[in-house]
Parts: structure tokens; C-alpha cells; sequence
């Protein structure tokens, strides 16, 4: 065989690896997008079948899907920011089905001092609403007398919840102690109208 | 109208989560970003984030986008409501008070080299 004849065949055995190897990329490249959706189906199957469609569907798939399709040119990225996102869900499955029977279950009408003729408004438990109550003059360095004359020398306002953000607001204290001050000011004064 | 907020313990894990909501209270929040701004692995994310849904302090909804057009499914977005953001201001100065140092001791730190 003469040395043109065997350029030739270099050439073409060349041309022929480098498809190979193209090939080879992309297959490498296709397993890569399918071992963390094979692991997120593995980490499905500990969830019921009515979860299967509102966790999975709904909200693991497409984020794995956007995981992998935000790192599409990075094929390493992409393999280990699937991988770590199913595999954490697969170790925590079982916990999340359970905490998702749980919540449902559990969820009843919140036993709160707040009246359900109040609307839209934040709900403590007595439990909080006493402990925070009690934290009050250590945190502010005021007693309820003192936060009680400035509510009542502010404005008016119709509902608790704009109190207690004015409140917040003009103090500079956090809405959580806002909303208690004005929540314990109205329950006294309650008291009060109700005794007198 | 929306639900008053039932009352939640917060752990330091939720707290971490329920911040990134309190920094821009309009703004919806997916999964992985959540994941990424608290430092927390989805097997901890998403179980608190169904506790907070459940407690009324989150709402979710599915992202407005055309899936064929972009190529994958919508994503849940979450984000926090009214009540819920009152509720976890409150929680988060309950729970910075539980781990705030007494004030009235002094930090007293061994002198470098000595022994106990």
C-alpha cells in the first residue's frame, strides 16, 4: 500500500473517532440529565399517590428541569446541581410525606385571641401573646402604661392591624411587639368598658 | 380575605427561610433560589415551606409562563401574605430574644497561654 493510500485511511479513521466521539459526548451528555430525574422518580415513590401529583409534578420536576436547563452549557454543573437537588429529597422523602399528612391533617381553626370578625390579621396563641406582653418593658425599655398613653394620644384607626403598623413605625419596635401592645390595649380597655 | 396566620415555632432553619420572604414581601420565591439565599438542601427546604403554607403564612401559585415556549414545566412560586409577615416579625424578634446574651454578664475571655 503506498504512503498516499494509508494518508487516506488516517484520514478517514480520524474523521470516523471524531464522529464517534461526538456521539459519545452527547450520549454521555443524555445519562447526565437522566440520573437526578431517575433518582427524583426513585425519591416519588416514597410519597403517596394523591402527593405524587402536587409535590412532584407540581414542584420538584419543573424545579429540576429549570436546575438543569439554567446550566445547560456546563454539563458538570448541571450533573451535580441535579444530582445534590434529588438526592437530598430522596434521603428527606419519607419525612416530607409524612410532614405533608401531617399539615394536612393537623390544620384546624387556629384557638387564638384574635375574634374571626377581625379579618385579615395576625393570630397569637395566649401563650405568645402573655410572653411577649411580658418581654415588653425589658425590650423597650417602656411599660404598657407608657405605650398605652401613646396610643391613645395617636390616631384613630379602624382596624388593629394599622395600629399596630403606625405603632411600629412611629416607635421604631418590631410589628410583632406592636401588634401585642395594641392587642393587650384593647383587651383592657374592654375590660375596663365591661366593669364600668 | 385572607386567613389570619396560625401561630408557628420558629427554629433557626425557619427563620433563615421566612427572612428572605421579609426582605421583599411582593416578591415570589422558588425552590432553588430559596435553597441557594438560606443555605439550606431541598430535603430541609420543602418540608418547611408545606409547614409555613399550611400556617397560612405562605401562598403559592404556579409561575405564568408558557411551557412549550420555554421548554420545561412552570414552577410552584411561593410568597408571603399580610398576616404571615406580621406573625413572622413577630416570631423573629421571639426567637432573637430566646438567643440574645444575658445583658448583665460580662464576657470574660482566659488570657491567651493560660490553662484552665
Amino acid at each position: 500500500m503506498t504512503a498516499l493510500a494509508w494518508a487516506a485511511l488516517g484520514a478517514v479513521a480520524a474523521l470516523v473517532m471524531a464522529a464517534l466521539g461526538s456521539l459519545i459526548n452527547d450520549e454521555i451528555r443524555g445519562w447526565l440529565d437522566l440520573a437526578p430525574r431517575a433518582i427524583l422518580r426513585l425519591a416519588a415513590t416514597w410519597l403517596d399517590p394523591a402527593q405524587r401529583e402536587t409535590i412532584y409534578q407540581d414542584e420538584w420536576l419543573p424545579e429540576l428541569c429549570y436546575a438543569l436547563r439554567d446550566a445547560e452549557s456546563r454539563p458538570i454543573t448541571r450533573l451535580i446541581r441535579g444530582t445534590a437537588y434529588a438526592t437530598s429529597l430522596l434521603i428527606s422523602a419519607r419525612r416530607i410525606a409524612r410532614t405533608e399528612r401531617a399539615t394536612r391533617i393537623s390544620r384546624t381553626p387556629p384557638q387564638s385571641v384574635a375574634t374571626s370578625t377581625e379579618g385579615v390579621g395576625l393570630v397569637h396563641s395566649p401563650n405568645l401573646h402573655s410572653a411577649l406582653i411580658a418581654r415588653i418593658p425589658a425590650v423597650t425599655s417602656r411599660d404598657l402604661a407608657e405605650w398605652f398613653s401613646r396610643l391613645e394620644s395617636g390616631p384613630t384607626f379602624l382596624r388593629r392591624e394599622e395600629r399596630a403598623h403606625w405603632l411600629a413605625e412611629d416607635a421604631g419596635i418590631s410589628c410583632g411587639y406592636a401588634y401585642a401592645i395594641v392587642h393587650e390595649y384593647e383587651l383592657r380597655r374592654r375590660l375596663r368598658l365591661r366593669g364600668a | 380575605v385572607e386567613p389570619p396566620a396560625e401561630d408557628l415555632t420558629l427554629t433557626p432553619k425557619m427563620a433563615a427561610v421566612i427572612k428572605i420572604f421579609l426582605e421583599d414581601t411582593q416578591q415570589p420565591r422558588y425552590g432553588l433560589e430559596l435553597m441557594r439565599l438560606a443555605g439550606q438542601p431541598s430535603g430541609t427546604l420543602y418540608p418547611i415551606l408545606m409547614k409555613f403554607e399550611r400556617a397560612g403564612w405562605l401562598t403559592s401559585g404556579k409561575e405564568d409562563i408558557d411551557p412549550k415556549a420555554e421548554g420545561r414545566p412552570a414552577r410552584r412560586f411561593y410568597r408571603i401574605t399580610g398576616s404571615g409577615a406580621l406573625a413572622a416579625h413577630c416570631q423573629l424578634a421571639a426567637l432573637s430574644e430566646h438567643y440574645r446574651p444575658p445583658a448583665t454578664q460580662r464576657l470574660r475571655l482566659a488570657p491567651q497561654g493560660s490553662t484552665a
